[in-house]
């Protein structure tokens, strides 16, 4: 039984930061890597990254400048065309996967910080906090979220900064109630009561004895949290609510949508992308779960 | 609820389209003589008199006749009225009306309803300048007005188009209701070659030919069905399939270009000279550093015009140089073209002491653009901070999420640079003056003055131009405001915009005239009617 085995790691102790004989996240390394589609998205991500990190040195053209007429075809002199104004659709790729990555990657971070704090304060204090906690998550949660990142972004200003928000305060009511559910399957097992009755404060228990424990699922929810926002930053650029001054995957999809039978290069290329980048999130996302999960383990 | 059931009237809108525009097109074989014509453009209402813009001035003229028409080259044509005279001092224009003329209700055409008409337009056309010089309007006897001018106004005769003067009827209009409201705007009487049997509110409306309209054997069509598309390429492939004869204002390059190869349509960019669509690009000419004319022309040297217009608007486009459209008799084509200089470009902002940082950058600039039209807007703003780069300019691009919200940063002067297109409509008098008289710097109004360019030379030739009636000598004064602006640049010319008309080979007289399809289509006929 896993659980037991990284469960009482921080309880019968005082010291509540003692650690355990293997750390859990090599156990899960170990368990992550036997997985083949965990790997392999691990690695097209990486990959992924990579060109987004280091390409913009290599291949210093900037992708809002223009380079040559509009529409030209994938040739020798731009290996992936132009668009519809002559701008260079491979710089837009390895430019814009910055901006796209960097969107998802923030707006995951918003939605798992607020997620996160609403869940472990309504999990662990319950009674009337938890209830109004509550209601403001399903306030959220009624509103469909593109309709209302949309309004967001077109009262503020289709900016970066603005669509990452946006998207960010729009998602995060998924890893809310999954955070309260496990503090409330958390708060009232053995370990927990016995940090308490050793003195621990709310803050205390909160940070050192629930959320460790609450955090595996919590993690494979922000990886997937991560496709979830690049996908919904292409479908607020898809809308015309991209930023047009920063060049992303979203943006060349929505502004060459228009020209997809004059110039197939500058819709498929960047459509491309964002489907490899989401598909490597998400085999990250489930290997993960799979590696994590202590049930799915002792089933293994 | 209200989204969802928009929705599915659309949807039932399109299935209507889809199943009955075929029958209504083969009536037109079947001995029909049935016109099916498509437009994006949506009325408001039908009354021209109370309303400016495409899709009000072309049912307007069809049921409404107006004292003159004009042909394909600026010529007056006797319409309403049969003859007509300028005073020798410019100050009354007589008007001897047909004497047979009658409105779709029976009731004669007389010279009460020119009077009430004229002054009805004076006081509620959104075109304050087009009837101002008209003081008022005397009827001596039934068929003949004459109009008692303040000062002499050349540019009253053109305002006498269908487009822009419909003569309405008194004894409906003149009721004392507020005429932007009246009931009969939406169920017009007029005199002209065609009366509206019936509208459906954004689906269509039936015009149905007039049989005591005044102008014998006239019109040649018995019907025209305008129907109300939302989506372009749904009507574009409609049109390719024969469901409608006409779709006029197209606008796009690849659908215009992709109708030019439809074996079964004729299609033209004729018909929107009287309309003068321009596209520019335009200064706030008080904020820093644009108030110095150096850094505006500097913009104007690191833009390329042929370029955008061959190629980001697939040649589809005309080239505008100055504030008048080239298709005007009083364009000049003898104005500084700002032909592409980026050594000249930097050298004007050196000159304005704008010199470059160490960055390279010289100073930073917002870019707006109305959303909508990406082609003719926001492809341009795009195109503009890649160029404006190159001389050393920061260009960011703010885009606005609707109309209001780029009309009201704009007409409140919160603005750098921005995109825009302002129509000619015809005289300058009527849809250029706006653009640049010092009077028109009016805070909140859109396509006035937004620019807030003010030259006292060009608030001087404007108005002479206005009330001078000699031909030559109020050419020469335009020629002369177009020059001086032109080098001032308060707007940077870029185009007219592309509007074309597609109509099914077989039709006869097409509309070419400057107002096209905002002129009468009485003498349209189906020469080869359309086979089924």
């Amino acid at each position: 039984m896993t659980i037991e085995t990284s469960s009482p790691m921080a309880a019968p102790q005082i010291d509540l930061s003692a650690p355990a004989a293997v750390p859990p996240w090599r156990l899960a390394l170990r368990q992550f890597m036997k997985s083949p589609s965990g790997v392999a998205g691990a690695g097209m991500l990486l990959l992924i990254i990579l060109v987004a990190v280091i390409g913009p040195s290599l291949y210093p053209v900037d992708p809002l400048d223009l380079v040559g007429a509009p529409f030209m075809p994938p040739d020798a002199d731009a290996w992936f065309g132009t668009d519809y104004l002559g701008r260079d659709v491979l710089a837009g790729l390895i430019h814009g996967g910055r901006a796209t990555l960097a969107v998802g990657a923030v707006a995951a971070l918003i939605t798992i910080a607020i997620g996160l704090v609403i869940g472990a304060v309504s999990g662990f204090f319950g009674g009337a906090i938890d209830a109004i906690m509550v209601k403001i998550t399903e306030f959220f949660q009624i509103l469909p979220p593109l309709l209302f990142a949309m309004v967001l972004v077109t009262l503020f200003g289709p900016k970066l900064t603005t669509i990452t928000l946006a998207i960010g305060g729009v998602s995060w009511t998924s890893v809310a109630r999954l955070t309260r559910a496990e503090f409330l399957r958390l708060r009232d097992l053995d370990f927990v009561k016995a940090s308490r009755a050793a003195g621990a404060s709310s803050a205390n228990l909160i940070l050192r004895v629930l959320l460790p424990n609450a955090l595996p699922a919590v993690i494979v929810s922000a990886t997937l949290a991560i496709g979830v926002a690049i996908l919904f930053e292409g479908g607020l650029s898809f809308l015309g609510l991209g930023d047009p001054n920063v060049m992303s995957w979203g943006l060349m999809l929505g502004q060459n949508r228009n020209y997809i039978l004059d110039a197939w290069w500058a819709v498929m290329f960047p459509g491309a992308a964002i489907f490899l980048a989401v598909l490597a999130i998400s085999l990250v996302g489930d290997g993960l779960n799979d590696a994590i999960n202590p049930r799915l383990r002792r089933r293994s | 609820m209200l989204i969802r059931r928009h929705f599915v009237l659309g949807a039932l809108g399109l299935v209507a389209a889809a199943t009955f525009a075929s029958p209504a097109a083969r009536a037109q074989s079947s001995g029909g003589n049935t016109l099916v014509v498509a437009t994006t453009q949506v009325p408001r209402h039908f009354n021209g008199a109370v309303q400016s813009g495409m899709a009000t001035a072309m049912p307007t003229a069809q049921i409404f006749a107006s004292p003159l028409r004009y042909d394909d080259k600026w010529n007056p044509q006797p319409y309403l009225a049969q003859s007509w005279e300028v005073a020798p001092d410019g100050l009354s224009v007589t008007l001897h009306l047909v004497k047979d003329a009658v409105f779709h209700d029976g009731h004669p055409v007389t010279s009460e309803d020119v009077a009430f008409s004229i002054m009805a337009i004076k006081a509620n056309h959104p075109f304050q300048t087009m009837l101002a010089a008209v003081d008022k309007v005397e009827t001596p006897d039934p068929a003949t007005a004459i109009l008692r001018l303040k000062n002499p106004s050349p540019s009253l005769l053109l305002a006498m188009s269908p487009a822009l003067m419909p003569i309405l009827p008194k004894h409906i209009y003149g009721d004392g209701q507020d005429l932007k409201t009246h009931p009969a705007n939406l169920k017009p009487i007029g005199s002209g070659p065609f009366k509206l049997t019936e509208y459906k509110q954004g689906e269509y409306y039936t015009l149905e030919k007039f049989d005591k309209f005044f102008i014998p054997g006239r019109p040649k069509l018995d019907k025209i069905v305008v129907r109300l598309v939302s989506d372009q390429n749904a009507a574009v492939v409609s049109l390719e399939r024969g469901d409608f004869s006409a779709f006029p204002f197209i606008a796009g390059a690849r659908d215009i270009d992709r109708l030019q190869k439809a074996p079964n349509l004729v299609v033209t960019d004729k018909g929107m000279a009287g309309v003068g669509p321009l596209n520019w690009l335009a200064f706030n000419t008080r904020k820093k550093p644009l108030d110095d004319v150096r850094v505006r022309q500097a913009v104007a040297y690191a833009a390329n015009r042929d370029f955008i217009v061959s190629k980001l608007m697939g040649g589809k486009a005309t080239p505008a140089l100055g504030p008048i459209a080239p298709d005007s008799p009083l364009a000049e084509a003898g104005v500084e073209a700002y032909k592409v200089d980026y050594a000249k470009s930097a050298a004007l902002l050196d000159a304005a002491g704008y010199a470059k940082g160490a960055d390279g950058s010289r100073f930073s600039l917002t870019i707006d653009y109305i959303p909508g039209g990406d082609e003719q807007q926001r492809n341009v703003a795009e195109y503009m901070r890649s160029q404006l780069k190159r001389v050393g300019i920061n260009l960011e691009v703010r885009a606005a999420p609707d109309f209001p919200t780029w009309a009201q940063r704009v007409s409140n002067f919160d603005f750098d640079l921005t995109m825009d297109t302002v129509y000619n409509w015809g005289d300058p008098v009527i849809g250029v003056n706006r653009t640049y008289l010092t009077s028109n710097i009016r805070k909140g109004i859109i396509w006035s003055n937004t620019q807030q360019y003010s030259n006292p030379k060009v608030d001087e030739l404007l108005q002479a131009a206005a009330v001078e009636t000699s031909p030559e000598k109020r050419r020469a004064l335009y020629s002369e405001f177009q020059k001086i602006v032109v080098s001032d640049v308060p707007i940077y010319f870029i185009n007219v915009s592309p509007y074309y008309n597609a109509f099914a080979k077989g039709l006869g007289n097409l509309p070419n005239s400057i107002w096209g399809m905002m002129s009468p289509l009485d003498e349209l006929y189906w020469e080869v009617p359309p086979k089924t």
